[in-house]
């Protein structure tokens, strides 16, 4: 059932928010919620008015697919937004070709090495690997030294990243002196610290998840080993890094397409919004801004193709861009934005300090025509 | 090496004793009242925030915390007690049930009243002490002498006081101790309580090495489990050993080998361990 013709254009959101995913969930529909009153204040997209309606999919592939289902079938969703782990991302991506709806995956994510790239009906709005690991690994071997210890979660999202570190660190003449994960969850890591100590890496490129950033940085600052090396956390983000203490966290890398330090005025104007709507502690993070940004693509996209049925919208985002809060950002190929990315260092407030930005890289185009 | 060794096993030491704590408040459940107590990592988590709020928000201080964190959490546990596990005894599925059910509504609870991302607790004593051999972070060290205590106390309190006796009459053989007088009903709500002031307890003197977050009781909830099964539910102090295989050894494996693979050792261990001797590994001789 297509609901082009109605008087609304629904935004069906299939996203985590419980389940310990919460600070990533409710921050997306905030950013969201702020870039459709924005669009809706300028007359909305094809003259309806954009509404968004949100589902939990409880971080559960299951439940991601069948809330998807939902969205389409009973809210009339012209379009779908979410969701954000990536087994619920592929699992979702399995029902789009039938439910013949786009959807928007704000997130971070591991790109090319992912079982669903080339989806026809999946746009991917986050950051991957060559777009920042690339360009990172230089930096820090030029900054650091050329020796790395790779400590992640035991799953696909760390061991594909570590997949594209291992790579770059290669190609640029440094050495990966280990790779190692630990079980989600893990916040234990006292017997970890010794391991990594005698390995005297240059560089310690962490992909822990949840409670683990806070965990680790803690126990390294009780063992006394922070100043042995420079520590790089791509999950450390804002809400995860306030469970350890400032002293443990301050001068800790991350690099993101989206860091709530950017220096541009939509970026300035949509972070006063933001506060002014939830509250000064209202928490930013790297989930936020690629949110914010995917509904600025949709705006582009509706433009674009000049109509909302669901086949319109996944024309329209083909070729769509953006220059909002992340800068420039573009869907070249591959169903696949084009972005830059931030280079940020924890301050000793536990904000991200933007250090260097890298420039836009576009996907390979592996995938042709989709 | 003799620096990297001591470091190593007081790690593992610290490690294992403050999942005793915990575990020890789940054997008591266990095995005073027969309640299989899934709301165990809910009191821990609980315990954590109190040690928390109670120093950042309320300039309460922390030691001061780490005395309120169990009673309060106690507490909690009584009026649990009173209010739906009293309705369940002799229902051992029922009981599952209902203390997972509590533990989702706690979990909620906590995620409401302070947000879902995560706390910090600041280190009371964030320097180290020298050993001769090597040096150690005090808090640790405080740690580690903190659990024996408690350990021994509550372990003193069973074998020598009143209503130790009393609490294992009513075990040993219910309906007599009811016909001598013993109030059964009072004596498993002080269990309960006492359980979960144990994983209160347990969660506050954690807080400051690690991070406090709404999820951060399922871990201890499944190691505790693994503590008690392997000990052996015959004898309390069965979760000292039992604590020592599933933290202190994991512990030092994964120093050694590697964490998933140290992981994965500890639970084929217990796996084995309940098939060769589901009486639990230490000797029939400690039993009560």
């Amino acid at each position: 059932m297509s609901s082009s013709g109605n008087e609304v254009l629904t935004v069906g959101a299939n996203l985590p928010l419980s389940q310990g995913w919460e600070p990533y969930g409710n921050t997306q529909v905030r950013a969201a919620e702020i870039a459709i009153e924005e669009i809706n204040d300028n007359g909305g997209l094809d003259g309806k008015e954009v509404e968004l309606v949100v589902e939990d999919n409880q971080v559960d592939p299951q439940t991601a697919r069948q809330m998807a289902e939902r969205l389409v079938s009973e809210k009339n969703a012209n379009v779908l937004m979410g969701p954000i782990s990536s087994a619920t991302r592929v699992a979702t991506s399995s029902v789009l070709e039938r439910l013949q709806v786009p959807s928007l995956y704000a997130s971070q994510y591991e790109g090319p090495a992912a079982d669903d790239y080339c989806n026809k009906w999946m746009f991917q709005l986050g950051d991957i690997p060559s777009q920042k690991i690339e360009p990172l690994i230089p930096w820090l071997i030029e900054k650091h030294g050329e020796s790395f210890y790779l400590l992640g979660d035991d799953y696909s999202w760390p061991k594909q990243t570590n997949e594209a570190v291992k790579q770059a660190v290669d190609n640029n003449g440094g050495e990966v002196l280990e790779e190692e994960y630990v079980s989600l969850d893990t916040t234990d890591f006292t017997s970890i610290i010794p391991r990594i100590e005698q390995e005297d890496p240059d560089v310690l490129f962490m992909t822990v998840t949840g409670g683990g950033p806070a965990a680790i940085q803690n126990q390294m600052q009780e063992q006394g080993v922070r100043d042995q090396f420079a520590q790089v956390g791509l999950a450390h983000g804002q809400g995860v890094i306030q469970g350890a203490s400032p002293e443990a966290t301050e001068g800790v890398y991350s690099c993101h397409a989206y860091l709530e330090g950017i220096e541009n005025d939509a970026n300035t104007e949509f972070i006063e919004k933001y506060r002014n709507e939830h509250g000064e502690d209202a928490l930013v993070n790297y989930f936020t801004g690629p949110a914010y940004n995917a509904i600025k693509l949709l705006e582009d996209a509706v433009d674009r193709s000049g109509g909302t049925s669901p086949d319109e919208i996944r024309e329209g985002l083909q070729g769509a861009s953006a220059s909002s809060i992340m800068g420039e950002t573009e869907i070249e190929s591959d169903n696949q934005m084009t972005v830059g990315t931030f280079l940020g260092q924890v301050n000793s407030e536990q904000k991200y300090e933007i250090l260097e930005s890298f420039d836009p890289v576009s996907p390979s185009g592996s995938c042709g025509d989709i | 090496m003799a620096e990297l060794a001591t470091t190593l096993l007081l790690n593992a030491l610290s490690a294992a004793l403050a999942l005793s704590l915990v575990a020890l408040g789940l054997a008591i459940i266990y095995g005073f009242m027969g309640v299989i107590n899934l709301a165990h990592g809910a009191f821990l988590t609980v315990g954590a925030y109190i040690a928390w709020v109670m120093p950042e928000r309320l300039g309460i201080s922390f030691w001061v915390a780490l005395v309120l964190a169990p009673i309060i959490v106690g507490v909690i546990g009584a009026f649990i007690e009173r209010v739906v596990i009293r309705h369940l005894y002799d229902r051992l599925l029922d009981t599952i049930l209902a203390t997972w059910g509590i533990s989702l509504a706690l979990v909620e609870l906590v995620k409401l009243a302070f947000g879902t991302t995560s706390k910090s607790v600041s280190n009371p004593l964030s320097g180290s002490i020298d050993l001769g051999v090597t040096v150690y972070p005090a808090y640790r060290l405080f740690l580690i002498g903190f659990c024996i205590v408690i350990l021994v106390g509550v372990f003193m309190f069973f074998k020598s006081t009143d209503v130790g006796v009393r609490l294992r009459a009513v075990i040993q053989d219910p309906d007599a101790a009811s016909l001598q007088g013993l109030n059964k009903t009072r004596m498993y709500q002080y269990s309960f309580a006492s359980g979960a002031a144990l994983a209160g307890l347990g969660g506050a003197a954690i807080a400051p090495i690690t991070t406090v977050n709404p999820t951060m009781g399922v871990t201890y909830l499944l190691e505790s489990f693994f503590a008690v099964i392997l000990g052996g539910t015959g004898a309390l102090i069965a979760v000292v050993p039992g604590s020592i295989i599933v933290a202190g050894s994991a512990n030092i494996m994964t120093f050694m080998i590697s964490p998933i693979l140290a992981q994965t050792i500890v639970f084929v261990f217990v796996i084995v361990a309940m098939i060769v001797r589901p009486q639990g590994i230490v000797p029939e001789a400690w039993h009560e």
